[in-house]
């Protein structure tokens, strides 16, 4: 079958979950993420591309417990720089930069500043909520593996721009980001995702 | 059948470079776990120390700089059975603030002469690192001194951290 006709057979809108997460809760991770995306191709081998989801996460410290929560979006576009007449099929491979935004609160309780000189005190500090905004770079690939059902990776390089955290606790993880204590992260998704 | 199989284990293996497809997941796998791993190291290798650091200073012909007080003792307010420094010949002392209290008081002793060295703050906890917990940090509010030891003090560093770097200079 000729490549351009195989790529007719394609509809516009991709709707899909990223199933990495579900694999990293059997392992024990501290942050829990669902996360969905979808993408419409807009011409010419480009898609404009969209994803949200929540998260939470625990973690347990020397001398602290942390929880935090939100949620995230992302929206950005993606080129699709597979040679058609080289790789016959559906089959993709992405290449896209994404703009992230993410609302969020977290706290830590029962931090014990250990006794010293002087006595040993408990505090906490109340939940508080705060804005992140990132920017990251895509490359991945879409393959199909029944007709208009594809699974895929992509791994992400990001970059944070601003987060409203107070300077006294970086967040553990920033939703949609990754590791909080850093400016930057790799990401890496490995989805199903439909065509319809 | 065993070509959607193998699609969906390797799906990638249709192209005709299907190995060198396999190679960049590989890769792009490993730094990912490699980047997941560099935040699983749980020991602490910070200070956790949060001391307010004074140092001891001089003028002599209009020139400032540092001096030994010998025989000096230091302890806390209302805790005279327990002493910070003993009959020590030093030129800085490093002095631990009350995380419970908004004000701490100490005194210094040296031979016959004594000072009440006061310290008001705002106290903040601050996560170091996950690995390494919380410490207690403080910014200086108000500092005096009152006694026969001392002429003056001044202020050089409000935020006590664990960077300990000099916060008050005491002059005598």
């Amino acid at each position: 079958m000729p490549a351009l006709a195989q790529n007719d057979s394609l509809r516009r809108v991709w709707v899909g979950l990223d199933i990495l997460p579900f694999a990293k809760s059997i392992y024990g991770s501290k942050d829990n993420t669902v996360e969905i995306f979808g993408s419409y191709n807009i011409g010419k081998k480009r898609y404009a591309a969209a994803e949200g989801g929540f998260s939470s996460a625990k973690y347990q410290g020397s001398n602290f417990s942390y929880t935090s929560g939100g949620w995230f979006a992302r929206a950005g576009i993606d080129f699709n720089v597979i040679r058609q007449e080289k790789f016959p099929g559906n089959d993709q491979i992405l290449i896209g930069f994404r703009y992230g935004f993410s609302s969020m609160h977290y706290q830590a309780e029962n931090i014990q500043i250990p006794a010293g000189y002087w006595p040993a005190f408990l505090t906490e500090i109340r939940s508080v909520s705060f804005g992140s905004h990132w920017l990251e770079t895509r490359a991945g690939i879409r393959a199909e593996v029944f007709p208009h059902l594809f699974i895929g990776w992509s791994v992400a390089g990001r970059l944070l721009l601003y987060s409203g955290h107070p300077v006294s606790m970086d967040p553990f993880v920033v939703t949609g980001f990754g590791n909080g204590t850093r400016k930057t992260n790799v990401g890496f998704s490995y989805f199903i995702c439909f065509n319809f | 059948m065993l070509r959607i199989k193998t699609r969906l284990f390797f799906h990638f293996t249709h192209f005709p470079a299907g190995k060198g497809w396999f190679l960049v997941f590989l890769i792009t796998l490993a730094v990912y776990c490699w980047s997941i791993s560099c935040t699983g190291d749980n020991a602490c290798k910070q200070s956790r120390d949060v001391f307010l650091m004074v140092s001891f200073r001089s003028t002599v012909h209009n020139t400032e700089h540092d001096t030994t007080l010998s025989y000096l003792t230091v302890y806390g307010l209302r805790r005279s059975d327990s002493l910070l420094y003993d009959s020590a010949q030093v030129n800085k002392v490093s002095l631990p603030l009350n995380p419970s209290t908004d004000s701490t008081g100490f005194v210094f002793a040296c031979h016959d002469a004594v000072d009440t060295l006061m310290v008001v703050y705002n106290r903040q906890p601050h996560l170091l690192s996950y690995e390494c917990g919380f410490v207690m940090y403080y910014r200086l509010i108000q500092v005096t001194i009152r006694g026969n030891l001392a002429d003056s003090l001044h202020i050089i560093q409000s935020d006590v951290t664990t960077d300990n770097g000099t916060n008050i200079h005491m002059y005598y």
